[in-house]
């Protein structure tokens, strides 16, 4: 029996592929697996669009259900990862049909705080990351999502653009807005403070 | 001539490095300079926007998923786990195997090995088998020591076995149908994949994966502090003993079968003695137990 071929299956993880096939057989392992590899990537994005962490905990399961009942379309061919988050936005999307998709804002959201950070510059990250909550609000939802998918994601255009339905120069031109019209918002948003958009202060 | 807005976004977000020639235009062009700065300022920005982790435990999480997974609704949602094994099981009993493996006990006995192999100072253990028995017997020796014995009157055929600086890899088809005892270093890493038969295990302590697509998994384990032990299966039982001071993170999950234990946890597991590493038993299709050795 040749060595290599042997070492490589054993040594490697299953991609997400593999899992997925393997979920559409009935694997509950495959199924498991896959989710401790997509819940938080889901949740933080599902987060960012709706800003609720107990609603997005909520989008993750259906975005799970979706998954698994739709696992007979799956197809082996193709990449995991847009498919999943397409789902997602599905599912976002039949969420609030027809409502205001954004329930809470930044403010009612308590940050991870790392232990040592000074209760004042706490203060200034938090409110920081509140105005550019509601910056990024304002943005179209398509125009949003290509900016998410690529900034928290590391999305590469060509998935987004099969998240999106859209070619990869669309993803671009749709970031690039994005950025100029966050910076935009940002800056009406601080007013007259004087604060500029850094990432350090 | 300025970049176009493309070039920029493809250098705000990384997806191209910055070029001989658009370092020196941006050197003398103050336009995009600017403008590619005021882009970067804003991406890097958005890293002030961190999102917390889940609220819910992933295993208390996943479980809420299987329950969902179960529940009636409308349309296709209802999940049933193991359809297509079964079905695959099935056809493959009835050609290949005529039952002869089902009935075997999974020990050697007295009988003789028609294949042995050691090897010395094994720290890890991987096996690989189509269709047979398989008993893993951790001792307290540094050797690993894997015996084949027939398991019906065709002709055996030896597994194959690999070794590497302490990581053993035995391989064996299933044709015909093999029993394996296979000998491990109490704190060896296991990682055991059978499609079609029976494990029992013997007392292993390290790292431990074990996966039967279609077979039950029986024995004692004895877990430490900080290895992981997974046992899944997709059709077949799951039915293992611990010590009853072990410390663990139970997870035990049969959406379509029962879990029964006599350790003081919730249905779907829990903290064992103040918790520890994760024991995971996994049955797709089957029951789960769970005792006290």
């Amino acid at each position: 029996m040749p060595r290599a071929p042997l070492e490589r299956e054993t040594d490697l993880e299953p991609t997400d592929e593999m899992l997925m096939t393997r979920v559409a057989e009935g694997d509950l392992e495959a199924l498991r697996t896959l989710y401790e590899r997509y819940r938080e990537r889901l949740f933080g994005f599902l987060w960012r669009a709706t800003g609720r962490p107990d609603v997005a905990d909520d989008l993750v399961q259906e975005t799970f259900l979706r998954v698994v009942s739709r696992g007979g379309t799956w197809r082996p061919d193709g990449a995991l990862r847009p498919w999943i988050f397409q789902i997602a936005r599905s599912v976002l999307a039949d969420r609030f049909r027809g409502r205001e998709s954004r329930t809470a804002s930044l403010e009612a959201v308590s940050d991870p705080v790392a232990p040592t950070e000074d209760p004042g510059e706490r203060v200034d990250r938090e409110r920081r990351a509140a105005r550019l909550r509601r910056a990024l609000d304002r943005l179209s939802v398509e125009d949003r999502h290509a900016l998410v998918l690529s900034r928290y994601e590391g999305m590469r255009y060509a998935e987004i653009g099969r998240v999106l339905g859209c070619t990869e120069g669309a993803v671009k031109v749709r970031i690039h807005r994005a950025l100029k019209r966050l910076r935009d918002h940002y800056v009406d948003t601080i007013g007259g403070e004087g604060e500029r958009c850094t990432s350090n202060g | 001539m300025h970049l176009e807005r493309l070039t920029l976004v493809d250098l705000v977000t990384g997806t191209v490095p910055r070029s001989d020639v658009v370092q020196d235009h941006l050197a003398t062009c103050e336009t995009c300079r600017l403008e590619l700065a005021t882009l970067e300022e804003t991406w890097e920005a958005l890293g002030a926007i961190e999102a917390p982790a889940p609220s819910t435990p992933w295993q208390t999480a996943f479980r809420d998923l299987l329950d969902a997974l179960e529940k009636p609704a409308p349309g296709p949602r209802r999940w049933r786990p193991g359809r297509r094994v079964l079905r695959v099981a099935a056809v493959l009993a009835a050609v290949v195997l005529g039952g002869v493996l089902a009935r075997a006990m999974v020990s050697g006995g007295d009988e003789e090995a028609f294949a042995t192999t050691v090897v010395e100072d094994a720290t890890a253990v991987v096996l690989r088998v189509g269709r047979g028995d398989v008993r893993v017997e951790a001792h307290a020796a540094s050797f690993a020591r894997i015996e084949a014995f027939a398991a019906g009157a065709a002709e055996p055929v030896p597994p194959t076995v690999v070794s590497e600086v302490g990581r053993v890899v035995v391989e064996h088809a299933g044709r015909p149908p093999v029993r394996l005892v296979v000998w491990v270093p109490r704190r060896a890493e296991v990682d055991l994949r059978l499609e079609r038969g029976r494990v029992e295990l013997a007392g292993p302590g390290g790292p431990t994966l074990v996966r039967v697509e279609r077979g039950d998994v029986t024995g004692d384990l004895r877990p430490s502090l900080d290895e992981p032990v997974t046992v899944s299966t997709g059709v077949g039982d799951i039915d293992v003993a611990v010590p009853p001071d072990t410390r663990a993170d139970i997870l035990l999950l049969c959406p379509r079968g029962t879990v029964r234990t006599d350790f003081r946890l919730h249905a779907g597991g829990g903290s064992l003695n103040g918790g520890g590493a994760p024991l995971e038993l996994l049955a797709s299709d089957g029951n789960c137990t769970l005792r006290k050795s």
